[in-house]
């Protein structure tokens, strides 16, 4: 609204001669309002599309900047001879359309951009969210099953009395780029800890077809600002929220325990040296694992810095998308990926291929992946060495383990000569 | 074919009209009443363009944040030498040394955090195999 308003307020009281001076001040009064108020929604609209024109021009170029250090990364491997997966329009499952290595359509791996996942294939129709629910009429509504809770009992200064400001944890459920969930700890003095807290999060079984759960999705907020230090679940029933339930690290089993190539790939918050697996200012992650019957999960957070604002140090995390699922796949399931020879070189053969996969422990690797090296012989693709090749395609096959986890391949390191 | 940005900037103006009224004698609603109508117009137009800034900035942040709608990224026409690109009424020339791209790709927050991850878990890889000779 506007810092100042020309009219003003005038009583009538008309009982006998009126004068038309008071009416007509009255009316030039409202002109100017409108005048002021339709020139300050011109001003905003040209101001709205001037920002966006700036944040769009810097996106294509920031776009542009990540393919360039991504060139320079393949140009860094190739001198190691090496190739990997660097982006997904390497998926090449149309190429061999005939023959031993042509797919059929259900078949084919799963794939998730945002989360670098490659894994079984998909049922759709049988896999559901446990949180985010859509009504034909409405779209998309929070269950008032939704439940979860904060507990700001960890050092630091998101403790109880602490000045807080911020949204309430619903929106990181909901599908809308302008809902997240964020919590802002305004005070006047820092930590060494920054701002910690466990997320508690309550997995209704009510309309949720399944009691299994076996995804988890998380979004930061801030992006690349915010630690993610564990994640854990329990298994009671009606969890209270609290650390008096049974809680276990979502990586029970250690998988990858002191393997750094790991951290940000298995759920944190497990390895025995205690904070070795921190994912620290994390980017968006998902985590795979066995099928469970989970009833909460309990996620600690920890933002270490702060911003000044008004004199106040404000440190402010939370998330900007979260999902709990259940996924149900296809037991096997293949997809051709595409590696070209770098510029001016030629791969003469591949001598390793090497699967990065960290939902599967090291010994049942061999059960849950497999790959066949594809060369390409004139028009006919096989299995034998031509000898030099400009391009190669791995066939990689992904199988079920018996307890249910479906592997996540996040990339493919190939060696070569 | 998408709006060009400039014809979009018009300045809006008010309906909205003074009469002046002198009062003598019996008074005619006739102006007040046109007064009174347009004057509702013009509340009823200004709340339809902060709503309409409102969606505005909806629409415009979602292209950057969460998912972007794919039919928007490929508007592309030929222009000159180059192409222009004309992106939900914002007209980009782009001209660069290589062949210019069919399309612009423009990320989301999402996307470029997951192009980040994946490209520092390769420069990780990397260092480790430097260290380790």
């Amino acid at each position: 609204m506007s810092e100042f308003i020309y009219t003003q307020k005038r009583t009538r009281q008309y009982n006998g001669p009126v004068d038309s001076a008071d009416h007509n001040e009255r009316i030039e009064e409202n002109y100017k309002d409108l005048v002021y108020l339709y020139n300050k929604y011109n001003v905003t609209d040209q101001k709205l599309s001037e920002a966006f024109q700036r944040v769009l021009k810097d996106h294509i170029f920031i776009n542009q900047y990540i393919k360039d250090m991504d060139d320079r990364i393949k140009a860094l491997e190739s001198n190691d001879d090496l190739i990997s997966i660097h982006s997904y329009s390497q998926i090449d499952n149309s190429a061999i359309p005939d023959g031993e290595f042509a797919m059929q359509g259900d078949e084919v791996l799963s794939y998730d951009p945002i989360y670098n996942i490659v894994t079984l294939p998909k049922i759709d129709g049988a896999s559901h969210s446990k949180l985010k629910f859509f009504t034909g009429t409405d779209g998309q509504i929070i269950p008032n099953f939704f439940e979860t809770k904060i507990s700001n009992t960890l050092p630091g200064v998101d403790v109880q009395g602490a000045i807080i400001d911020g949204t309430n944890v619903y929106n990181s459920i909901l599908d809308r780029s302008d809902k997240y969930w964020k919590r802002s700890i305004i005070t006047d003095t820092t930590s060494p800890y920054g701002a910690q807290m466990f997320l508690y999060v309550k997995v209704p079984l009510e309309y949720t077809g399944s009691k299994k759960t076996n995804f988890i999705k998380l979004n930061p907020f801030p992006l690349f600002g915010v630690d993610i230090l564990s994640i854990e679940y329990t298994t009671i029933t009606n969890p209270t929220m609290t650390e008096y339930d049974t809680w276990y690290p979502l990586n029970r089993d250690r998988l990858y325990d002191g393997n750094t190539d790991a951290v940000g790939k298995v759920p944190p918050g497990a390895w025995t040296t205690a904070g070795s697996d921190y994912i620290l200012n994390s980017g968006p992650i998902g985590f795979y694992f066995q099928d469970l019957e989970i009833t909460a999960f309990r996620i600690a957070m920890r933002q270490k810095n702060y911003l000044i604002e008004n004199n106040k140090k404000v440190y402010t995390y939370g998330l900007s998308d979260m999902d709990i699922r259940y996924d149900k796949f296809l037991p096997s399931g293949r997809m051709i990926f595409k590696f070209d020879a770098p510029e001016g070189d030629t791969i003469s053969s591949i001598t390793n291929v090497t699967p990065k996969i960290y939902n599967v422990s090291p010994s049942l690797l061999s059960q849950a992946f497999s790959y066949r090296v594809i060369y390409r012989d004139g028009s006919i693709y096989t299995l034998e060495n031509p000898g030099s090749s400009n391009s190669v395609w791995i066939e990689v096959t992904l199988n079920q383990l018996s307890d249910g986890t479906a592997p996540v391949l996040s990339d493919l390191v190939v060696n070569y000569n | 074919m998408a709006k060009v940005y400039f014809e979009r900037k018009r300045i809006i103006q008010p309906l909205y009209q003074r009469f002046r009224s002198t009062f003598r004698g019996p008074r005619k609603s006739e102006y007040e009443n046109l007064e009174m109508n347009k004057i509702l117009i013009d509340m009823h137009r200004l709340d339809g363009y902060i709503q309409g800034i409102d969606e505005q900035i909806y629409e415009q942040q979602r292209i950057f944040v969460g998912q972007l709608d794919p039919e928007k990224v490929q508007i592309h026409e030929e222009y000159n030498d180059g192409k222009y690109y004309i992106f939900d009424d914002v007209q980009i020339e782009y001209y660069s040394d290589s062949a210019t791209p069919d399309y612009l790709e423009i990320d989301t927050s999402d996307t470029i955090a997951s192009k980040m991850t994946r490209l520092s878990r390769k420069i990780k890889m990397l260092e480790k195999r430097r260290l380790n000779g």
